[in-house]
């Protein structure tokens, strides 16, 4: 299959400072891709290169075959990459919810019928569409967070990429939104690249990229990642807390796979018996 | 040093009047971490607000080693640098041109001498893990980590008796999340207290002393972590999750098993499950310091 996003051999400084140091990667239709390391390990300037806000200082983005260097492509590759950022109070610029999904849509010149078809498409995949006439102002953190992504989703990306879309959002929001990306990338079949520091997000991945100082440390399962308890802990991570019970009750001897989930290790645990 | 929330509502004014909090008694003292648990409205950033002095009591009183602030007996400003309160969002907190001024704010403003400012500013700085390099530099150059740090390094240097820290470990790496805990476990002593907002249940159960659990401008819950994440189904009717491995124990203990639901470690957690079992765990209890 070819990718959709190639990045080749890509650096990137800030200052003196050395952001990305030879990061190549594919990133592929449909599939779910996690992003995770340490705060400054070059993740959310990896992101930003996907959709060209960042360019390489050597190597090369390649969305769909353009690449984000030339100038002329910027506005296709942005229409093909959407990004959503951590905080959602500077994403939304309208006066209502729907207008604010317009946006997008109406920047890139989708007549006016359509536009109309695709806001609230996009509100209904992201579970917001009764709250269209809302002042994005009056919303809860989760649903000002979902009302950006459906703003993306106007723009009818072929990938997602969300840079820390949870941070700021309390146990409530953070479910709203992990359940819409989930939606997406399970039903719409939309590639999605989630950067995050929450280990329990990371499972939801179909590959998971470890980043440090700059460089992939490792390309895996969310799985085989969090086996590496040596690693996790080099890279500043952690292993969600059932995997890592799961993991131990295994070294004391306790016959039961490794489990990421609490119902899958209590099921696995009261079969044994 | 005791604060005492004695029957404290506060409503917002306006065209639509909003209750913030219901006749809350709360007492919160030195020597204590205590864990505060509530979704976004609950009227957790209300009730904080009352504990330094930043609101001044609409209903009720607070009583500050038995001070009223109400009745002036307690200035506000006295008030406001013996607590410290670390905002969730540092960005609204921040305000020098460079990271070292910033801290020095504080401590200036309580008139202290040049040369205990400087001692100060340093000491916070590098007790909240910003490097030296960075004091000349604009706390806005920094990333949100960085950020959070300074914003903290900005209240300890007032050295202030009780430390509130509004989800400080928020954006945070898992390394950056450890670093601060420890940190904070390590600043409280008799003599100082800490109260601490987080949404993380992981993190907070094993680090609380104890938890209380606000649920629209009420207390719902106030105990040991223990006895309050033994509660399960009431904590899931106010929407709160326990911590994972809480839910393990607790799944088991339903279905029949006889374990301890008040665990919070998974070392702790996997010799309770190897005990139920009547299996025999490795003698060693192993180093690795899983809890926070």
């Amino acid at each position: 299959m070819q990718p959709i996003i190639e990045v080749k051999d890509v650096y990137h400084q800030y200052g003196d400072t050395e952001a990305l140091c030879g990061v190549s990667l594919g990133i592929y239709p449909g599939e779910f891709l996690a992003i995770v390391g340490a705060n400054g390990s070059g993740k959310s300037t990896l992101a930003r290169h996907l959709n060209g806000l960042l360019l390489p200082s050597s190597g090369e983005v390649k969305v769909k075959g353009f690449s984000t260097q030339d100038a002329d492509d910027v506005w296709q590759i942005r229409s093909i990459v959407g990004m959503v950022f951590q905080n959602p109070d500077n994403q939304l610029v309208a006066t209502t919810v729907e207008e604010d999904v317009a946006f997008g849509p109406e920047n890139l010149g989708v007549p006016s019928k359509e536009i109309r078809k695709r806001v609230d498409e996009a509100l209904k995949w992201v579970n917001m569409y009764e709250h269209r006439q809302r002042s994005p102002h009056q919303l809860s953190g989760g649903q000002k967070q979902r009302v950006a992504i459906a703003g993306i989703l106007a723009m009818h990306p072929e990938v997602l990429v969300l840079d820390e879309p949870t941070a700021m959002l309390d146990p409530v929001g953070r479910q709203e939104v992990l359940e819409a990306i989930t939606y997406l990338n399970k039903e719409l079949k939309m590639a999605v690249v989630l950067i995050t520091h929450h280990m329990d997000e990371v499972v939801l991945a179909d590959r998971v990229v470890a980043m440090e100082k700059g460089k992939i440390a490792q390309i895996s399962t969310p799985r085989e990642l969090f086996s590496q308890s040596e690693l996790v802990e080099r890279l500043g991570l952690d292993v969600p807390q059932v995997f890592a019970l799961s993991n131990l009750l295994q070294d004391y001897g306790i016959k039961i796979d490794v489990a990421f989930n609490p119902i899958e290790l209590v099921n696995a645990l009261c079969k044994l018996s | 040093m005791q604060i005492e929330l004695k029957n404290i509502s506060y409503t917002y004014q306006g065209p639509l009047p909003v209750a913030a909090l219901e006749d809350i008694n709360l007492r919160v003292q030195t020597g204590e971490i205590l864990g505060l648990i509530g979704h976004t409205g609950s009227g957790k950033s209300t009730l904080l607000q009352h504990l330094n002095g930043l609101i001044r009591p609409q209903k009720g009183d607070v009583l500050v080693n038995g001070l009223s602030v109400k009745k002036e007996e307690m200035s506000l400003r006295e008030l406001r640098f013996r607590v410290g309160l670390v905002f969730q969002y540092p960005e609204h907190q921040l305000f020098e041109e460079t990271i070292y001024k910033e801290v020095s704010f504080g401590p200036k403003n309580m008139g202290l001498s040049e040369e205990e400012i400087d001692q100060r500013v340093r000491r916070s700085l590098q007790d909240a893990g910003v490097e030296e390099e960075l004091y000349e530099r604009s706390p806005f150059e920094l990333s949100g980590g960085q950020k959070r740090r300074v914003a903290l390094a900005s209240i300890l240097a007032m050295e202030p008796e009780i430390l509130v820290l509004d989800e400080p470990t928020a954006g945070l790496d898992p390394q950056g999340r450890k670093d601060i805990l420890n940190f904070l476990l390590n600043w409280r002593t008799p003599e100082r207290g800490i109260v601490l907002v987080s949404h993380n249940m992981e993190e907070i159960a094993p680090f609380a002393d104890r938890i209380v659990v606000l649920h629209q401008g009420s207390i719902v819950q106030d105990g040991t972590p223990k006895e309050v994440f033994s509660k399960a189904k009431e904590l899931a009717e106010v929407g709160i999750n326990v911590p994972q491995i809480c839910f393990v124990l607790s799944e088991l203990k339903e279905r029949g098993w006889p374990v301890d639901t008040g665990i919070f470690t998974v070392e702790e957690a996997a010799r309770e499950i190897c005990r139920a079992f009547n299996i025999e765990p490795p003698t060693t209890p192993g180093g690795e310091g899983h809890g926070v």
